[in-house]
């Protein structure tokens, strides 16, 4: 706990899939209830809910804790510092924006579809959406990881600072 | 405390001198692509917006005029009952009437370029074309401004021409809806109209598309 | 261009004054973060819908619906029918949930490593006001749907509200416009509350939580008392603080529109257009022990004052009110209480290992939740070894042997450690800046 450990984040990590394992579980045990309207989506209880937004909370703690780890380490020293050169990262860099860049005409294609079709899939757009994201933040770790300057500051405690 | 500044500079120096060149394109390179990419996700992510445009959904209320429509007033006691010819005056206010599908009887006021101005003026002034359109000197016209869309509902009982209460828009009745003075840039569209069972009837659709963008 | 502006706005000034404000860096830091995203992605999503939703109860015609539905319900079949439209409210409905259980997380962090000590007592305060206002937000929102399930649950609210001695009747009728469900006034109210005037509260109270968080500055992990005494250590607000803000972000969107996209949290047409049948409710996770406790109180612990009109103290005040109420400010009160030797300022975070009295206090409270929560299920299928003495036995006992045994289990293990001031041991060369030195 004193430092920006792995440890605590990967443990997060683990309870957020304990905690999505409760959920679907639970979710097998339920008396499936009558939709209102036929052919609705069903819904789901509250306990499942609370049980997903915990492992969501904890699945993201995790993931930015362990890539906090990566990018700025277990613990600070003053200093500026830059990674030195390579090419990897770069290449890594290209081939994702492409798949970015796919990605994002196909997302335009189901939001078209949608719009004259009416067939309007929920899980395919988040589901593509989500990639679309998850793409930029890995493109912005490699970003900062190889390519901006690390600087860890000792800021004065007193500050001039909204005032 | 000079310790670690110390260690700054430090660092500083040794990592200038280390970064090549080749680092720099390496970035530009880099930076190019995150740019296209996440301007792409930008825009398609956008494209989200195009769901706040609402589809037109269509009803029998706002069906466009059509011949044969009976026209009714749109307001006052007698609204949504046709308007009887007799009971109109000459050179007074325009009655602001709507379109009714004869079959079905509703009302198609929901859309404001099914909106009529009907006025009595003396047959004599009226000028060829338009008496063609007109029956004993009651025409009708598209009641949206050609300017900005203000229906218009006023009368200047001295020129004995409509105006637009917006912006002082002045058509001729008497003329084809011609712009007399003020900012419209078309005439408004006259309705040709004819009399049966002292209902004032639609005979065709307007003489040219109602409305301000048409 | 940076010369034209500088010149104008003296942004070097900026940069130096606000740009580089140190951030230390600590795993745990992430979960107010986390807390701050799920309102801005609620903010965002929540424009949308606004732009769709009528916020209405007059009866239209929709198709497929024999009988005509209000239009509040009507519009949320259409919000679901546009492109995209669907996982924005689904999005906007898990970041409600999202943000409550990150700021609960926050704030036992914050408990747990002392950090609300002096001079932060007033971000304890502000923090846990935050909390109260968010959750009344996420209840506001809860009828807007309109649906059978949305409509009963806050009708509960509406009934606990009025439980309030003399007051409660007249705060319901403001609250909820009237009647609720009834009043034709009920859902424009609840609106206004839900999208204007409780989240520009809750803006106005992040706004003052973030400055004086600048203006005290961060607590630090211990190590940084070694390596720059009397010294704030961390990385610049701008730019890397703010890219691996940025990365939160982004992970925070991706994970919520995939769970969102696949499964919608409150699917309308599940529940169906407000009927004469009542659907089995339960309040949403954070309200469950409130509902638990009013579970298992009994109905005769009521008494009136007869005093100005009907003083009625019942079950529901008692349960719904009053006991979360008083956990309220006994937790707005933690820092006048458990303060720093000596009224110095607590610039680095204190262990949870180091402090065994409040550590498994904390569990213990946690426990009461829990127990609670699971006195919400009374009455369920396959749950019928739960009834109301056993729930009570357990709401009781239950968090004082929690108490006991986490504290005898950190005995057992940090025991030895308690006496002394925890030594910091450091780890050279973990990092490459460290390696550097």
């Amino acid at each position: 706990m004193h430092k920006n450990d792995t440890v605590v984040p990967f443990g997060a990590l683990l309870f957020a899939v304990a905690l999505f394992l409760m959920a679907f579980l639970d979710n097998q045990n339920r008396v499936s209830e009558t939709v209102a309207i036929p052919g609705a989506a069903h819904s789901l209880s509250v306990g499942i809910i609370g049980l997903m937004a915990f492992g969501m909370v904890m699945f993201i703690y995790g993931f930015i804790g362990l890539v906090g780890n990566y990018l700025e380490g277990t613990e600070l020293r003053p200093s500026k510092h830059i990674a030195g050169p390579s090419s990897l990262p770069v290449v890594a860099g290209v081939v994702l924006s492409l798949l970015l860049v796919g990605l994002a005409g196909f997302f335009a294609r189901t939001l078209v579809y949608a719009a004259k079709e009416g067939f309007n899939p929920s899980s395919l757009q988040g589901g593509v959406f989500a990639a679309m994201m998850l793409i930029i933040a890995i493109l912005l770790v490699i970003y900062k990881k190889f390519f901006m300057e690390e600087e860890v500051l000792a800021e004065e405690e007193k500050g001039e600072f909204p005032w | 405390m000079a310790d670690y500044e110390a260690q700054i500079e430090h660092n500083i120096l040794e990592h200038e001198e280390e970064e090549p060149s080749a680092n720099t394109t390496r970035r530009a390179v880099l930076q190019a692509a995150i740019g296209v990419g996440v301007a792409g996700t930008v825009l398609s992510t956008l494209y989200v917006g195009a769901g706040l445009v609402p589809k037109k959904v269509f009803t029998p209320e706002n069906e466009p005029l059509a011949a044969g429509d009976i026209l009714v007033y749109a307001q006052g006691p007698n609204q949504n009952k046709p308007i009887n010819p007799a009971d109109l005056k000459v050179d007074v206010l325009q009655i602001i009437a709507y379109p009714m599908n004869p079959k079905t009887n509703v009302v198609k006021g929901s859309d404001p370029n099914n909106t009529v101005l009907i006025v009595k003026i003396q047959p004599s002034r009226l000028t060829p074309a338009t008496a063609k359109g007109a029956v004993d000197g009651i025409v009708a016209y598209s009641g949206v401004c050609k300017h900005l869309g203000c229906i218009v509902s006023n009368w200047d009982p001295n020129l004995e021409q409509f105006v637009c209460p917006c912006h002082q828009g002045h058509y001729d009745p008497a003329n084809s809806g011609k712009v007399m003075s003020g900012p419209p840039p078309k005439p408004i569209p006259q309705l040709p109209i004819k009399i049966e069972n002292n209902q004032i009837i639609a005979m065709a659709f307007f003489l040219a598309p109602p409305g301000v963008n048409a | 261009m940076y010369q034209w502006l500088d010149e104008r706005l003296d942004i070097t000034r900026f940069n130096n004054k606000v740009l580089r404000k140190a951030f230390p860096v600590h795993h745990t830091f992430f979960l107010g973060e986390i807390t701050l995203f799920a309102f801005v992605v609620l903010v965002l999503t929540g424009i949308f819908l606004t732009f769709n939703y009528e916020p209405s109860t007059r009866l239209i015609k929709v198709a497929g619906y024999t009988d005509p539905v209000q239009a509040a319900y009507a519009s949320i079949l259409y919000i679901d029918s546009l492109p995209f439209g669907a996982v924005i409210r689904s999005v906007h409905h898990w970041s409600a949930h999202i943000m409550i259980a990150a700021a609960f997380l926050h704030l036992l962090r914050i408990l747990l490593s002392g950090a609300y000590k002096k001079p932060r007592e007033l971000n304890w305060i502000i923090g846990m006001l935050m909390l109260v206002t968010s959750i009344v937000v996420a209840f506001t929102g809860y009828a807007l749907p309109y649906d059978n399930y949305a409509v009963t649950a806050t009708r509960i609210g509406h009934g606990i509200a009025q439980s309030v001695p003399w007051v409660g009747v007249a705060v319901a009728q403001i609250m909820f416009g009237g009647d609720f469900p009834g009043s034709d006034h009920s859902i424009p109210r609840l609106f206004s509350l839900h999208v204007l005037w409780l989240p520009l509260a809750l803006m106005g109270l992040i706004g003052a939580h973030l400055l004086i968080m600048v203006k005290q500055k961060h607590t630090q992990p211990k190590y940084a008392e070694k390596v720059a005494p009397g010294k704030i250590l961390g990385v610049p607000l701008f730019p890397q603080q703010a890219v691996m803000s940025g990365v939160l972000f982004l992970v925070y969107v991706a994970v919520v529109t995939l769970i969102a996209g696949g499964f919608l949290a409150h699917p309308v047409e599940a529940y169906g257009p407000l009927s004469a049948n009542t659907p089995a409710v339960k309040p949403d996770w954070y309200f469950l022990w409130i509902y638990g406790l009013l579970k298992i109180i009994p109905s005769h612990w009521e008494f009136t004052i007869p005093l100005f009109n009907g003083g009625k103290f019942g079950p529901e005040f008692w349960g719904g009110v009053l006991i979360p109420s008083i956990l309220l400010v006994g937790g707005l009160l933690i820092p006048f209480f458990s303060v720093t030797k000596d009224g110095q300022k607590q610039r680095y975070l204190e262990l949870p290992s180091q402090k065994p009295v409040r550590t498994s206090l904390t569990i213990a409270g946690l426990m009461f939740l829990i127990m609670g929560t699971l006195a919400g299920y009374i009455g369920d299928s396959g749950m019928e070894w739960l009834t109301i003495p056993v729930a009570w036995t357990l709401l009781i006992v239950a968090p004082i042997v929690t108490y006991f045994v986490c504290y005898i289990i950190m005995r057992a293990i940090w025991g030895k450690t308690w006496p002394q001031e925890p030594q910091i041991e450091f780890i050279g060369g973990a990092k490459g800046s460290a390696a550097d030195d």
